[in-house]
This record gives C-alpha cells, structure tokens and sequence, in this order.
C-alpha cells in the first residue's frame, strides 16, 4: 500500500531539481535473506523527491543541495533513515517490520491514513491472497478472509453470483452488498435476474480482474464509510488496482489452469422403479403414463423385453421379472451428466514510467465450462492506467477497463426445465444419457429427443431430461463495461490541496434466452433483454495536513460528491416459436415488449477532521449531507456524523522497544450514516400497463392484448412523505502487538441499529393496495470481531505464520412497520426467508405441525403427525459463527498456505430433499420405504402417541405416503437442516524459483503455483454443498431448491515478471 | 491565499451548479407510467382480470372438491386431499381480487363519478357485486364496508357474509339504476370487451347476477330467496346470445386460463375418474367435449372438440345454462308444477348442449323428466345433479355452492381428507383466508375467525350453515 502512494506522491515530482546537486546512488536488500528487494521507496527527508530501486535493488537519486537525509521505505520492513553525510554511494539492509504498525490504509473517498491512527476497525486483504484463490469471482476470493464479512456462493456455476455482507444485512429491499470502490470510482455490483428459477446470474463485481488488484481493503461501520455517504451504508470494499512505477518496463505474464468437480450431491435411492402403488401393489408405470414417482416396484423385480423399438431403453420396456427376455432391470446413475469444468486465465501487464509519468497495461483473458456440459463463462479484460504531472503542481491521471463478460448459462431452481429439478426426480430406472450417448456428446439429441421430434425423458416431456435443457434451453449473456475516470489535483502549497475526479462505470448487459418448442407440452418461447446502466461518479475535495508544531497534526478534507445512476432495460418475449432448433425473435408468433427506466439522483457534501497529538492520541470528526431524489420532496435530506479515536497506550508510555507488549492501541468510535430508498418513483401513485393475474400457477395477461391496450392503478401506494433511514454504529477495538510483533491480536465488538429502515411494506389487500414504501422497520446488529496474526516460527529460512479471523453477529429484526409482524425477503409462497420481528434477519418461514404449549408435536388419532394450518418461523440461517484460519509455511522460496473455512451453525430450508422423497428417489425413501415408526409427540387429549403408522405402505396409496400426505415436498419443517461445515477453502502451494535460475533465464521473477479449492469438506447436510442460495446474492438466503451443485477444484499456475 | 480561495471557490461552485442544478424530484418522476388515464384504458383491465378470477385457481380447486377433477401432480395432489393450506388462495385474494379486479372497479367508480359518467360507473358495480358475491360465498366473512380505503384504513375490518350479500344485492341495483339512465357522451365503447357499451345487456347481467347471488341464500331465506330470485330472472338475459362472455385468444398471451393451466402446468390436473365414468354410464354427449379420451385430460392443445379449455375458449360471468337451473329449482322452492320445472331444467341443459357443440335433443328429452321423483328433495337432487354435469368448465364454484346448500351432488370425500386444516374430514365448506390476511391483517382477521370459527376448510359459513 505504501508503494502505491508513494508512487503517487512521486509521479513527476523530480522535476526542476536543475540547481547544484550531489548524484547518491547504492543498494537495497534484505537483512534476513541478503538479496536484492525492487521496489523500496527511496526519498530525500523533507521533500517529495525520490525514486523506487529496481530489478537489482538498486537507485539513484541527485540530490539537492541543503538535504542532507534519505528515508528508505518498503512494507513489511523497518524504514531506514541514512544522513548522507558526502557519501556518493549508500547501501543498506532493511531489517523486517514485524510490528507494522505504521501501515497506510486507504480510507473513504480515497484518503490516506496511517493504520496507527484510526478509531476504527479496518481489514486488507493482499493481493496475492486474492488471486490464489483463483476464483472467477472477485467476492468469493474474499471468503473467510475478513472477519466480519460473510461470502455465499451461490453455486457451482460458471459466473454464478456470490452475496457478501459486512456485518450482516439492514436493507429489507434495498441491496445489502457493500460498496465496491475501484481507484476511488465506485462501481456497480448489481445483479438482476436471480430468483427462484431461470439460470444462475452474475453479480457485477464479477467484471473485476483480479490479477489487477493491488490492494484491497475492507471498511465495516458507519465512522469508516460515513464520508461515502448513502452508497456505503452496508460498508465498503476498497480496491486500489495497480500501477506504473518509474523505472524500466516491468512486464508480468502469468497463466492458471484449473480443472472442477461437482463436490457433494444427494443421496439418492437405487433399488425402486419409477411408479406407484395400483390397487395397493407397487406397479411399475413407464414413462408413456407420464407420471414422476419412484414409488413403484423393486428393480430386481424387472427385466426387459428386449424390444428394439422402444423409445425410451435400449434394452427394451421393463416388465415384470418372468415376463421379459431375463436382463434384468438397470438402475442408471443420473449424476453421470456431470462432467469436469475447466477455467484457464490468462494475464498480461506492463507498467512502468519515467520522471513525470506513469503508465501500467494489462490484459485479460478467463474462459471457464462448467461441469453441466454447454456451460460456460468467459471475461476479457483491458485497462490502462496513466498518470502525469502536467506542470510542477498539477497532475493528472486516468484510468479506463474495458471488460467483456458472459457465457452460456443453465436453467436451475424451480423451473420444469432446470438441470438438477429434472436429473434428481429422474427415476433410477430411465437412463437420461441413453446408453452412453449423452456423455459420448452432450449434443447428441440420442439422448434427449426421439425419432418423432419428442423429448425424451423420464416423465414424456413433462419434466426435461437435462441433456434437453441444455441443448434446447439456451441463454446467453454479453456484457460490455466500461470502468473509468479522469482526475486532476492542483496542489496549491505544500499543505493544501484540491482535486477533482470525474469516475463513469457503463455497461450494457444483452441477454438472450429460449424454451423450445416441446412437443405435446410448449409451444416454445424467445426472450431477450437489454440493459444499458450508466454511473456517473463526481468527487471534488480539497484537502489540508498541517503541523502546528511538533506535536499536533491537523488533517482535514471537505469535498462536494454527485451520483448519477440510469438503469434502461428493453425487454421481448415471443412465444409460439414456428420451427424448433431456432433461437430468434423473428421465430416467435407473438411478440411482447417492454421497457424499464430506473434513475437516482444523490448530491452530497463533507468533510471530515482529523486531529493527532504526539502520535499517540487521534481524533477525526466528519459529517456528510446528502440529498436523494428517491426520497420525499420534503424529507429527502440526509446529515450524520460520525467521530472516532484511536489512544496508543504504549506510545504515550515509551514501551515501543517493550519486547513483550510493545504495541497497544484502544480505539472507540461512534458514527451515524445514512441511506435513501432502494426504489425510484415511491412517492407517487401512478398508472402502469395493466396486468391480469392472481393464479399462482399460470401466467397472466399482459396489456396489450385483445386488441387493446389498458393501464390500471399500481397496487403499490405512493407515499410522498418517505424519508431516510439511519444507522448509528457503536465501535470498541483493540489493538495489541506481542513480542516482538510475533502475535498480533485485534478484537472489535460492534453494536448497531437501523432505524426508520426503508422498508416496502406488504398491505392487507383489502385496503385495494398491496404494498406501500414506508420508513418502519428497526433492524439491529451486534458483533465481534477477532483477528490473531500469529509466526510461531522464524528461521532464516523457515517461518510458519498462523493466521486467524473470527466472526459472530446477532442480526436481528426488533419491529417492522406497524401491525406487520413479517416482511418477504425471498423465495416461495410455501416456504421463503423473511424479516420476522423478533427474529434473525433473514429467518426461514412456512408450514409445519401443530405443538401444544410444551413443543411437542400433535398426532392424529391415526397415528401421523396434524399440520399446522398457520404458517410460522422454522429456521435461522445465520451461522452462530464463522472462523477462517490460514496456516502458512515458508521455506525459502517454497510457500504452503492452507485456508480452513468453519462454519458454525445456520440452517438451510432443503425444498430439494423434500421434493426427491415425495417423488421417492431420494436415499431416505429407499431405507425407510417398508419401515414403520411411532411419532414422537401426544394425541390430543395430551398422552403420549402410541400409534404405529407405516412410512410408505402400498396398501395406502400415494396419499397415506408419508412423503406425500403433506403435500408436494412435505411442509417447511419437515425439510430443515443444520448446515454447519469445516471445509479447505484454499490450498496454495507456490514456489519461487531462486535469483541465481531467474537470472540464467532473464527474468525477474518466476513463480509456480499450485491451488487447490474446496478440496475438502465436512457437513451433515444432506443435500448439495450447503454453501448455497437459490436467489443468488438477493436479501433471501438459506434456500435450496433444486440449485446447481457447487464445485471443488485445483489446478496450477506460472507467473513470470521481466 | 487570496488567489488560492479564488480558485477554490470557482472551480467548487461551478461543479456545484453543474452537476446539482438537475432537480431531484424530477428524477423521481416514472417515465414508464401515467399519473392519471382515462376510464376507457382502465375498462378492459377490469373485465380481463374477473373473466381470469373466474376460471382460474378458484375455479380449479372447486372443480377438484367437486370431483369433477383430481390432482395428478404436485399441490393438486394435495388440495385433491383437503390439504388446501392459507397459502393457497394469496395470489386470488391479493392480486385478482382486492388489489385486482375491485381495485380497477375503485378506480372507475371514483373516476366517472368525478366526471358523470353512469355507463362507467354502473359495469363497475355491477362486476364488483359478482366478484364479492363470488368470495363471500367462498370465504364466509370478507372485507367489504371498510374494503378499498388505500391509506385511509391500512386495516380494513370483516363484514359479516349476511351484509356482504345484502351489499352485493344493493350494488347490483345501484348498477342497473345507472345503466338505465341516458346515455352521455364518452360513455363506453369498444373498451367494454363484453358488451360493447351495450346498456341494456349489463342490466340483463346485473338481474342474472341478482337471481345467483339470491339462490345462494335458499338454507337462510328459503322460498323467499327462491321468489327473489325469479322476480329478477324475468329481466335477466333470455337467451346464451345475451350472455356476459369474455372472449379469450388464440395465443399464448391471451389466453382462457383452464387453457393455459394445461399448458405451463402439464399432467398436475387430471379429469376426475369418478366424473368420468359417470359421464360414460350416463352416455353424456358432453363426455368428448370435457374430457380429452386419449389422455383423459381436460385439456389438450390439439383437440378442438374440448368446450372450455381450449386457448380461445370464452368464460361467461354467468351463463344462460345457470339461468334456466336457477329457474327451475326457484320453481320447485315455490311449488311451481312439475311440468314448468321440467321445462326449465330441460331448457338448462339443451343449452349446455348447444355450449357444448353437441347434439343432446334425445339425452335431454330421456334425462331432464322429474317423473318418478315424489318429494321435493328428490327433485331438487336431480336439478342439482343436472346443473354439475352441465357446470362443469363454466361454473364450478357455483357447483360447489349448490353442494354445500343442497347437499348434492351426494359425493363421497377423500380418504386422505382428514388433516389439521379439515379436522372432520369431509368435503371443505369454505377455504382458508390467505395467509396474507393473517399476518397483515391481524387483528381483523381475528375479529373474523372469533366470530365466524376458527380458520379451517370444515367452518360452516352463515350462507351455507
């Protein structure tokens, strides 16, 4: 980090030096190692005059007359102070930092503070661990890295979306991603499209190579992001991609290959026969009958008939044992769909500069297939970075990315057509591949269609065969970004500074999708969507550090800051396609159109303080006004402030030498911020395109149509009188530094509450409305955050380092708005993850049993357990805690880093597990399929239940199943389950090769890596890898409902630096 | 120092001007919507959304009560069972009905009161009488004096079934009152999708649904009803030619929503095999006009000859084949002859025959005779087992209502039917109020449940009690 400011504050700087000067020139290396260190900062004390050494650790500086000092600087080692004294050449060594408390952090709107001095907890994650993760997605490389920052992937998917929250979630509707910020620009991390079906979407922050990164830095509470206003609300993720540093061009190449696999499936049954119980008597029932169950008899019992002309076996239709041709009856394993994904990323960089300016290039190239054949994700990265100093006092600098992105991407969720809703239900005894056609060639329409044009599969169409889906589902996306800005900074003296900077992120997002025509069921449907977002980001600041003697510093910046947003979606659907295997609107019958503007408006103003008193005591005050047009004319201002301290105990008592306790710092803060609604136009009523609906199961209609055209009255209240709503954050931290620096701990507890949270509020329909935007909810969260850095060895050639981060947080829902005890965040109308006051954020609802007052369950007289007819809360997903903990060893150039990722707690509502044992494919219908049992629970007259019932017996039918008496997929609770998990995230083991091999081949730096993801994972959760969320990264979470399956992965890596 | 404020100052306040002089709350100003629109663009949305309350989820679930069908799959597997849980009926309840179609009747009514406008504001009320007609018979007590108040009443209170079927009977006056009056210019026209502006066919639909919703109160008022009922017949349409029909299209986008059932939902729903058999040992010329035979299906894309699911297929508010029912069992609860009876319930059926497409002179001729019959409950068992065969695809929840006061058809419930939602078992008597009103709606809804019984399918309500 310090690098990077340097070589800000070195861009062009050795300009009029043309007076009498002495030349200085020497060495740089390491006192533990003895080679060579590139890239230490090397500046003339009291001046901004200075330069980096190069490949060889060397430098060269002329220096003007009157200076007489040079400050060595690199991060992790002590700076070195050398009085030049008439010497024409200096080396030196530079001893390790193991302290490294006087770490530049970036804080918010770009501002620069000693780590020593804050009043509040913030966290960086380096590069290096950023892109050894080697995930696609820039969020997920930032799983179990930070404490208090919670990452859900949501599957396995290339380009899949990951949720990550700060702290836990306070919007019910708005976003509760932090900001992103990228070189102070922020940008976009939306994602659209990721509901309860459809296929898995990106979210934004997707774009962000990050093999660009150099830093990255994590801001959790209110007096950290006050000054980014609104927009940071949730926190802020602050990325600072790398740059030119004067010198010779230094070029990077690297290349990784990664290989996935599907990591944990269901257990499914293997022993019974698609069909049902006829007559009492399971009978097998094919798929000509159309029907989904797996309730039929044992496979052993069948065998084929042989007959050649039977569509859906090779073999032949099944018959009973006895009646056929003697083979007998295959049990298929559907997973065999599966395949190995692959990611190769591709990356190139210069950067380099000369005295007045820089320059860094870098380009781009990830393509990644999934492990569901088709799938796939690619990302084509350009940027350029570029600064100059245009006169001795001004500067400028830009920044343009270009990022394409998109893939082919796979139905999934709740939807007849998703992958694992048609491969889980396939019964064990229809082969979806046909013989080995399907994973020969995905393609081959063998597997998913017959000779007369139908699909092939298990239920005759109804459910598709996922070979089917795709191959005749398509959707693809294509987005093309533009991240960018221009910045000028006119120092006025040498304490005073203003600068403008101008950021825009654009992209447009096409997307393509189809049904195809399914013989007998779909007439077939096109759609397509265009999205243009245009950001445009304003920030001028003008920025004041001073000394007012020796002990007192004052910094203080105030700035303006205008956000501009306008989000256009242009969207078609046509269905009744006339001919199959055609993917264009042209092809549809009937067209529809439509078009959604979106656009918010946010002026603001700040400025902040910061105070410090002999380097032990530190005080900053800030306060930011904010105007927001999604607001209510009269209410839509916004002020809050926010004030931190930071006391270094053991400065002001001299034990910095201490070699037990030579660090200690306690910091406190308190700060409010503030956030507009997360919709445009909630302040009025207004007439929208009509629409007839209300059925639940089908479609409605859509004006136009019959001919006419028709508007009707929004069922969403205006509400003109909408406000902002506020958050006051309470921070207490400490900071300590054992011997030596060797174990370093830092413990942060928190305390917030959200109040008048913006909240779209359901209405009893009655009222002729069904929602209405109002300031009502109370949301409060409360925390602790722990992080140990610990070397518990140090050689001159060893060091195993043992990094720890901690996290637990209550998120709770203290009240909604008036008279409303519950708010839907996401999911079905069955079961769904909602705002229930009283309980944790997020908390899963739906249906379960009758208890009486002591919990027990209500059995019927005839022996099973009574539903409950009112629905009610069943679940938390929200971990009790989670730690990551990073071992690494270090032996000369060889590093072995392994990340282990705990979970504790957090339960997951499995509507897969539910639906597999109503169709009766699941393991648990095979073990307890002819079993018996005595629910536990009373009657109710209150004595105990004593009535023996039978899971599945045929001679009840379907609907004394089980299974399948409380309806499809059994109610809410039958399906709850604890997702607690120990997994290794992460496996690196990198090597660098020796100066005296890199030499010899004219490089700088070689390193070979090796990462492994996933590899290992521990949970008794009985469905896929319940690191999961149907919605993607919406408020909702801990659903899984037919998601795709997450992966595991390893693969290698070479970077090479000339 | 001077110069460096000067500069600040000028560069600061012109960026501040540029980039703030846009006004915010002209940004918050939809362009996708209107604030305001004629009556004439809210009229179909109207119609459109009580054609589609009528013949979807509703209709669906009555039929499956009924046993004219049967789950297959999924949550029609369970309702086919009683396991008919709140969730059910959210999406009817919320978008459909309240904040659908009656919303769209507000709307109008306050709009063309505003202006004059009778013609508006009678269709209006004369489908928000049908519509909470249609619930109240469903759910018992519903929302009603206090329904419709947007922000002015976030609570809005139960009336008790007995006011809201008084409330539907005086808005059905007060919309023929305003149809009657003269015509004024900007009245309805081609926006009316079911009459064309045609006054005088809304005031025959609004006698039509006066006979309906008094014939449902035959347990309470008994002959009365049946009076009421007959006195409003005599200016009810007089043929199916003067039927409110919804004409649904050929397409995937308007289409019927029996039609559209079988298309996104395949193989859930099937025909009921005991509806079925007896459609066949009855020798029904309907049979191949509701069932599909290869499929037993009530609806396949290619065959034509199914009346009600077809894509196109039109759904009556109320249809002349429930006219001449209600005729004739109104004559039998006022001891008309058996000869008058007979008439209109022949009339009943031939015209179920001729909706169907079929030939049915020699099965109604053999079928609709009361001889043999004795008592009055023998007659009306029959007239009621006529009106379900000849209700089936049009008018199941009106089959339902004429089960749960009469007692016919005489069905035999589901095994499985007993549960915590239906304790006793039999054949739901109402549904449950959607979970919505329960968690929004709290303390009317329990106001509603202590009066009227706790929140179960087996809660008789007042109409049918």
């Amino acid at each position: 980090m310090k690098r990077v400011l340097l070589t800000l504050a070195l861009l062009g700087l050795m300009v009029g030096i043309a007076f009498a000067q002495s030349k200085v020139n020497g060495s740089v290396t390491d006192a533990e190692s003895g080679e060579p260190i590139q890239g230490v900062a090397v500046l003339i004390k009291g001046t901004t005059i200075g330069m980096f050494t190069d490949n060889d650790g060397k430098y060269s500086l002329e220096v003007p007359e009157g200076n007489t000092t040079l400050l060595f600087t690199f991060l992790g080692k002590k700076t070195v102070e050398e009085t030049i004294g008439g010497r024409s050449t200096i080396n030196v060594s530079l001893e390790p930092d193991f302290l490294a408390i006087d770490e530049v952090v970036v804080t918010a709107v770009g501002l620069e503070a000693n780590r020593r001095s804050l009043g509040y907890s913030i966290q960086n994650v380096k590069a290096d661990d950023i892109v050894n993760a080697r995930e696609t997605n820039l969020v997920n490389a930032l799983n179990s890295k930070v404490a208090g920052v919670t990452v859900v992937s949501s599957s396995g998917s290339p380009g899949s979306s990951a949720n990550i929250r700060i702290r836990g979630s306070v919007s019910i509707n708005g976003s509760n991603s932090p900001l992103f910020v990228v070189d102070g620009v922020p940008i976009d991390n939306s994602e659209s499209g990721n509901g309860v079906a459809g296929v898995d979407q990106s979210n934004r922050a997707i774009d962000i190579n990050p093999n660009d990164i150099e830093s990255l830095s994590v801001l959790k509470g209110a007096a950290a992001t006050a000054l980014y206003g609104i927009r940071a609300a949730n926190g802020a993720v602050i990325i600072t991609t790398k740059s030119g540093k004067s010198g010779k061009p230094r070029i990077t190449v690297s290349a990784s290959y990664t290989v996935d696999r599907a990591n944990k499936f269901p257990e499914r049954q293997t022993t019974f026969a698609q069909g049902r119980p006829v007559s009492g008597v399971p009978t097998y029932r094919d798929p000509f009958t159309f029907e989904g169950f797996s309730w039929g008899p044992a496979i052993a019992d069948l065998e084929y008939d042989g007959a050649t002309d039977y569509p859906f076996d090779v073999n032949g239709a099944l018959v009973p044992r006895g009646q056929g041709n003697g083979v007998p009856a295959n049990s298929y394993d559907p997973y065999d769909f599966f395949v190995d994904g692959n990611t190769l990323d591709l990356n190139a960089s210069v950067s380099g500069g000369n005295g007045r300016s820089t320059y860094y290039l870098s380009a781009g190239r990830l393509a990644s297939t999934g492990i569901v054949p088709n799938a796939t994700f690619n990302r084509n990265t350009f940027k350029v970075k570029a600064g100059t100093k245009i006169t001795e006092k001004l500067t400028a600098e830009m920044s343009a990315n270009f990022i394409n992105s998109g893939g082919y991407r796979i139905q999934r969720g709740s939807n007849l057509d998703g992958i694992m809703l048609g491969l889980l239900r396939t019964t064990p005894t229809f082969d979806n591949g046909n013989n080995g056609a399907g994973s020969a060639d995905p393609t081959d329409k063998a597997a998913f269609e017959l000779a007369n044009g139908d699909q092939r599969s298990y239920r005759y169409g109804v459910y598709d065969n996922p070979y089917w889906t795709i191959n005749k589902n398509p959707f693809t996306d294509d987005v093309n970004r533009v991240i960018g800005y221009a910045s000028l900074k006119y120092e006025l003296t040498d304490w005073l500074n203003i600068s403008y900077k101008l950021g825009t992120d654009f992209f447009t997002d096409r997307r393509n999708g189809a049904f195809d025509i399914n013989p007998g069921w779909s007439v077939g449907e096109v759609y397509n969507s265009f999205r243009s977002s245009t950001d445009l980001n304003s920030d001028f600041l003008i920025q004041f550090n001073k000394n007012f003697g020796s002990k007192v510093n004052v910094n203080a910046t105030v700035g303006h800051n205008y956000f501009n947003t306008r989000v256009i979606t242009q969207s078609s659907t046509g269905t009744t396609l006339a001919a199959p295997d055609f993917y264009h609107i042209s092809n549809a019958t009937d067209i529809q159109a439509g078009e959604g503007i979106f656009q918010r408006e946010l002026v603001g103003v700040f400025g902040t303080a910061n105070f410090s008193y002999d380097n032990f005591l530190f005080l900053n005050v800030s306060a930011r006004q904010d105007w927001s047009s999604t607001l209510g004319p009269e209410n839509n201002s916004i002020f809050y402030p926010a004030v931190s301290a930071g006391f270094a105990i053991t400065e002001l008592l001299g034990m910095s030498e201490n070699p037990i306790l030579p660090y200690a710092k306690l910091r406190a803060s308190w700060g409010q911020v503030g956030n507009d609604a997360p919709f445009a136009y909630a302040t009025a009523n207004y007439f929208g395109s009509a629409f007839s609906g209300g059925d639940g199961f089908i479609s409605g209609l859509s004006y136009p149509v019959f001919g006419t055209n028709a508007f009707e009255l929004s069922s969403a209240l205006g509400n003109s009188l909408l406000g902002p709503e506020t958050t006051t954050t309470l921070e207490l931290g400490g900071e300590l530094k054992f011997f030596t620096g060797r174990l370093g701990l830092d413990v942060t507890y928190y305390s917030s509450t959200s109040r008048d949270v913006v909240v779209s509020v359901d209405l009893p329909a009655p009222t002729g409305f069904t929602s209405v935007v109002q300031n009502a909810a109370t949301i409060s969260n409360r925390g602790w955050e722990i992080v140990l850095n610990s070397t518990p060895v140090r050689t001159k050639d060893f060091e195993w380092n043992l990094d720890v981060n901690f996290t637990t947080y209550e998120n709770t829902v203290d009240s909604l708005a008036e008279g409303i005890t519950q708010i839907g965040l996401a999911g079905f109308t069955s079961t769904s993850s909602r705002a229930v006051v009283g309980e944790p954020y997020g908390a899963i609802f739906g249906s379960g049993f009758q208890r009486d007052d002591n919990g027990n369950m209500i059995i019927g007289d005839d022996g099973w357990p009574l539903q409950d007819g009112q629905t009610r809360v069943f679940g938390d997903p929200n971990p009790d805690w989670l730690a990551g903990i990073r071992n690494t060893f270090t032996f000369k150039g060889l590093s072995v880093s392994a990340l282990l990722d705990i979970r504790q707690g957090g339960d997951m509502w499995c509507g897969t597990c539910g639906v597999i044992n109503y169709f009766g494919t699941s393991k648990e219908t095979e073990d307890l399929r002819n079993e018996t049992t005595i629910f536990e629970g009373v009657k109710a007259d209150g004595t105990p239940n004593t009535t023996e019932v039978a899971y599945a017996d045929p001679a009840n039918g379907l609907g004394g199943n089980y299974w399948i008496r409380y309806g499809f997929g059994g109610i809410t609770e039958m399906s709850i389950f604890d997702t607690s998990w120990i997994r290794l995230r992460e496996l690196t083991v990198s090597y660098s090769l020796p100066k005296s091999v890199t030499n010899a081949l004219n490089a700088g730096d070689i390193t070979l890596t090796f990462s492994g993801r996933n590899l290992w994972l521990q949970t008794d959760y009985p469905g896929i890898d319940p690191e999961t969320n149907l919605t993607g990264s919406s408020n909702g979470f801990g659903l899984d409902y037919f998601n795709m399956p997450n992966t595991r992965s390893f693969g290698g890596s070479i970077r090479v630096t000339f | 120092m001077k110069k460096i404020f000067y500069i600040i100052s000028v560069v600061g306040l012109s960026l501040t001007m540029f980039l703030s002089s846009c006004d915010l709350a002209e940004t918050n100003i939809d362009p996708t919507r209107l604030s305001d629109v004629s009556l004439s663009l809210i009229m179909p949305s109207m119609l459109s959304q009580a054609a589609y309350n009528q013949s979807g989820n509703p209709a669906r679930i009555s039929g499956i009560v009924m046993q004219q069908f049967e789950g297959f799959d999924a949550q029609q597997v369970a309702y086919t069972q009683y396991n008919i849980p709140e969730i059910t009926f959210n999406n009817y309840w919320r978008t459909g009905l309240y904040a659908g179609v009656l919303k769209d009747c507000k709307s109008i009514i306050d709009k063309a009161q505003a202006e004059g406008q009778p013609y508006y504001e009678g269709i209006a009320k004369i489908i928000q009488a049908n519509e909470y007609g249609m619930a109240t018979s469903m759910f018992g007590d519903i929302p009603f004096s206090e329904a419709l108040q947007g922000i002015d009443n976030l609570s809005p209170a139960y009336d008790a079934q007995e006011s809201v079927y008084a409330g539907v009977q005086a808005l059905l006056d007060e919309g023929i009152e305003l149809m009657s009056r003269s015509a004024v210019a900007g009245g309805p026209g081609a926006d009316d999708l079911i009459f064309g502006g045609d006054a005088a066919s809304w005031i025959a639909t609004a006698y039509a649904l006066k006979a309906r919703y008094h014939m449902h109160l035959t347990k309470r008022n008994g002959a009365s009803a049946a009076t009421a009922a007959l006195a409003a017949l005599g200016n009810a349409f007089a043929s199916a030619d003067g039927e409110p029909d919804f004409q649904y299209e050929d397409n995937q986008i308007g289409n019927n929503p029996l039609a559209k059932f079988g298309i996104e939902r395949p193989n859930t729903l099937v025909m009921s095999p005991v509806f079925v058999q007896k459609l066949i040992d009855n020798g029904d010329p309907r049979f191949t006009a509701y069932v599909h035979t290869d499929s037993q299906s009530f609806h396949s894309g290619a065959n034509t000859a199914l009346t009600w699911a077809q894509n196109a297929s039109a759904i009556p508010l109320i249809s002349y084949v429930e006219l001449k029912f209600i005729e004739a069992e109104a004559l039998l609860w006022t001891g008309a002859s058996d000869a008058d009876i007979e008439t209109a319930l022949q009339a009943g059926m031939t015209a179920s025959m001729e909706a169907n497409g079929v030939d049915g002179a020699t099965y109604v001729t053999d079928n609709g005779t009361l001889a043999g019959l004795s008592t009055v409950e023998e007659k009306l068992e029959k007239i009621i087992l006529e009106a379900y065969d000849a209700y089936y695809g049009v008018a199941f929840q009106q089959s339902w209502t004429n089960f749960r006061r009469t007692g016919y058809p005489s069905l035999t419930p589901d095994a499985n039917g007993t549960g915590g939602l239906n304790p006793s078992g039999g054949i739901p008597r109402r549904w449950l109020y959607p979970s919505s009103e329960n968690q929004l709606n709290a303390d009317s809804w329990n106001a509603a449940v202590a009066s009227q019984g706790a929140d179960l399918l087996d809660t008789e309500v007042w109409a049918f009690e």
